[in-house]
């Protein structure tokens, strides 16, 4: 049999789910987020969210408490929400604005995967700098703090500190850069290998 | 009549193309249901910038088709299979009685065994859109959507071959 022949064949085979009338529809556009990308979008929305409210309910903190605000918490603030800021922009891109779907797939998967890429790259970067960076942030302000009450200042502080300190922070980048990557990979690695294996695919040949 | 209302009379007279689609890339009837309502809703968003340019089952299919390869799901949508040998096997294993239905089932098995883009290429092909159509949708020259469905074509008779004659023996 050839496969032409199978297209009558095919035809009863693929014999649609009952048809939907325009009010089913309608119900199904209303519904929006049902499904499993729906649900990453929710999560992704209140993620935003919580982080929003966190940097409103700490500048509220800042503004209201009686002692001044320490150049430490400025730039933990600071390294904390707009670096979080960027990696949810990159996510919004992969995950809400999808490309345009109505380009060819070849064309779609290109975009898809840049996207991804950047957001992947992106998490990276915050997870293997972001993280390392406010733990030293957080480490010195604490350290400042703790020598300020007892009237010193920093610039006694014994080279073996320092040296301690510095091999904690190299230490912790390394071990934020292995769990960034190994979870980046066990969340959508698999995913964004096989859409690179499509691409490759089509892009064996010229493009029209 | 209001744009979603037109949108809406498209959709109710072609979709029997997000169904194929659903059938052919969700394997469970709540994976086709989500399926369903995420390419419905892609559908929607592109409507307004579908401007007649191509046919509307064209627009419909690559919408359905991104939707649907390159939508990020959680769970695999169907068994991970690593050679033909094996994948032969599971078709025999699940075969049905009578000769025509076999016949539907082997099809349809051996169709969800190929990759998502090769079902994308194949399901096209036999829905009957002509190869510039196919090269449309998919991106890629009418010349290579003839080479990608020699090869497909090869890769199913090695998978149906063996249960058709064992079928008419």
């Amino acid at each position: 049999m050839k496969l032409e022949d199978f297209k009558e064949l095919w035809e009863a085979a693929t014999a649609p789910d009952p048809d939907f009338n325009r009010e089913q529809l309608r119900a199904l556009l209303r519904n929006k987020g049902q499904g499993t990308l729906g649900k990453i979008r929710r999560n992704i929305l209140a993620e935003i969210v919580f982080l929003a409210i966190s940097a409103v309910a700490v500048l509220v903190w800042f503004a209201f408490r009686s002692l001044p605000v320490h150049w430490g918490e400025w730039l933990m603030f600071i390294a904390l929400f707009p670096g979080n800021a960027l990696l949810y922009w990159y996510k919004i891109r992969a995950f809400i604005q999808r490309s345009d779907l109505s380009e060819d797939l070849a064309h779609s998967l290109e975009q898809y995967i840049q996207r991804f890429d950047r957001y992947l790259t992106t998490y990276k970067i915050t997870m293997t700098y972001l993280v390392p960076v406010l733990s030293l942030i957080g480490i010195m302000y604490g350290f400042t703090l703790a020598r300020a009450e007892d009237g010193k200042g920093l610039d006694d502080v014994p080279p073996a500190i320092w040296a301690l300190l510095g091999a904690v922070t190299v230490a912790y980048t390394f071990l934020a850069m292995w769990f960034a990557r190994w979870y980046a990979r066990k969340l959508y690695g698999q995913h964004i290998d096989t859409l690179r294996g499509f691409l490759a695919e089509l892009t064996e040949s010229d493009r029209p | 009549m209001n744009l979603q209302d037109q949108f809406l009379e498209v959709i109710a007279a072609h979709q029997r193309i997000i169904h194929k689609v659903c059938r052919l890339y969700a394997h469970t009837a709540d994976d086709r249901e989500d399926l369903f309502q995420e390419v419905l809703l892609q559908l929607w968003r592109s409507f307004g910038s579908f401007k007649g340019e191509s046919k509307v089952s064209t627009w419909m299919y690559r919408v359905a088709l991104n939707t649907a390869i390159s939508g990020f799901r959680k769970s695999s949508r169907r068994p991970a299979m690593t050679d033909l040998e094996g994948q032969a096997y599971q078709l025999a294993a699940d075969a049905p009685n009578t000769e025509a239905e076999e016949e539907k089932q082997l099809l349809y098995k051996a169709i969800s065994l190929l990759s998502d883009l090769e079902r994308a290429i194949i399901m096209l092909y036999l829905d009957e859109q002509s190869y510039e159509e196919i090269g449309q949708i998919i991106g890629i020259t009418p010349n290579y959507v003839g080479v990608k469905i020699n090869r497909i074509k090869a890769k199913l008779k090695d998978l149906l071959l063996p249960h058709m004659r064992e079928a008419r023996s």
